[in-house]
């Protein structure tokens, strides 16, 4: 939420503003996968929710990977086809260790304003 | 630190700027080709499969750009083709860069000196002091009127010789005075503390700064700084004026010049602090 660059690229993916970033980052914690696997991962997660496009995924990528939160390394595919995958680093697991907590603290917050009713105030 | 690794990372990536594109060119290539079979498997024609999957990726072009925009290196290269564009278009019209240049040279010229006067006379009142940024104005506070008072001399000197947050203390009084010789109206004058240009850490052009025995009381011999300026309009830069041993019988002072490097510098300070000064 704090990162307010990639709104453009949120926007495009239905997804809720500065979010993306943790959720590929998410993703990555769970094992190393390349840029169309990370797509479907999510989308798969989301149950359909969030599709990422090319466009907003590969930029994402490049900003996590500058930023040395992920790194990306050439391999073989189970079927034997060249990719790039990439790996969360240790700042890559902090970072989402503190975005994590700082989401559901924004979540709980914001619930308990939506649930609240004029008695409670 | 993610500041200093973005930097690197734009600087690596301007001197492997080829290889990052024949990179992002295999991502992407990778990304189509996968997305392709993942359709086929899921039963469509390789066909259908194929424009699905260029569908889902979009416009590769557009995908690039906003690849290459991610960090500062990009706005630098995009700088860059700017100043070439402009420099060819320069080229191919020299009549028109010629008439440009004739309007913007005299035009920036005249704009600089109209700032730099500005700025000299308005902006740095404080000018033919060494370091501006470190002098500071100590005032007393009057309980009754809550506004800012001058400081006596007995409050002066026990700040003087107590305050450790300041290199060095200073005090100073304006006065309006007739000199033997004036003829037309008072000049003015600010008698201060002896260490007054030590602690401004201002030089003198001539002479010397005053002792510390010069503001002491029953000093043997009153003595002043007068300006560059004075010297030369009141006293026609008469040598003896200024030399350390000989007095003036007009003001019955040793008179000393304050060097103000700039013409500009000492027209400030004599707006500003009169134009004699005595301890």
């Amino acid at each position: 939420m704090r990162d307010s660059r990639i709104g453009g690229e949120d926007k495009q993916s239905g997804l809720v503003q500065g979010t993306l970033h943790m959720l590929i980052l998410k993703t990555l914690a769970l094992e190393p996968m390349h840029g169309y696997g990370i797509g479907v991962r999510l989308e798969q997660i989301s149950k359909g929710v969030f599709q990422v496009n090319a466009g907003s995924l590969f930029p994402a990528l490049r900003r996590l990977e500058r930023d040395g939160l992920i790194t990306g390394n050439w391999r073989f595919t189970e079927n034997n086809r060249r990719a790039k995958y990439y790996t969360l680093t240790a700042s890559g697991r902090a970072k989402l260790k503190r975005e994590t907590r700082d989401w559901a603290m924004q979540t709980t917050a914001i619930a308990r304003i939506l649930e609240a009713s004029l008695g409670e105030w | 630190m993610p500041l200093l690794r973005r930097f690197i990372g734009g600087f690596r990536g301007l001197f492997r700027k080829t290889r990052a594109e024949q990179e992002l060119d295999a991502e992407l290539r990778e990304f189509l080709d996968t997305a392709i079979e993942q359709k086929i498997r899921t039963g469509l024609s390789r066909g259908t499969a194929v424009r699905a999957a260029r569908m889902e990726l979009g416009n590769v072009e557009a995908v690039k750009d906003r690849v290459r925009d991610v960090g500062w290196e990009s706005m630098l290269e995009s700088f860059w083709r700017d100043v070439r564009y402009a420099l060819r278009t320069l080229r191919r019209q020299p009549a028109f860069t010629l008439v440009a240049l004739l309007i913007l040279t005299p035009s920036i010229g005249l704009i600089t000196t109209l700032l730099t006067l500005f700025s000299d006379t308005v902006l740095r009142p404080w000018s033919g002091v060494a370091d501006v940024a470190r002098v500071v104005r100590v005032y007393g506070i009057a309980p009754n009127l809550a506004e800012r008072v001058g400081l006596s001399h007995p409050e002066y000197r026990y700040l003087a010789e107590h305050a450790r947050a300041v290199a060095g203390l200073a005090a100073w009084r304006n006065e309006t005075v007739r000199l033997d010789d004036d003829g037309d109206g008072a000049t003015r004058i600010t008698l201060m503390t002896a260490n007054f240009f030590d602690v401004l850490t201002s030089n003198l052009e001539r002479g010397r700064s005053f002792r510390a025995a010069d503001d002491a009381p029953g000093a043997p011999q009153p003595v002043a700084v007068i300006s560059a300026d004075l010297w030369r309009r009141r006293f026609a830069r008469d040598p003896q004026l200024s030399a350390d041993e000989s007095g003036s019988t007009e003001c019955r002072s040793k008179l000393l010049v304050w060097r103000l490097e700039r013409s500009r510098d000492r027209k400030a300070a004599l707006r500003r602090s009169g134009f004699l000064w005595a301890p």
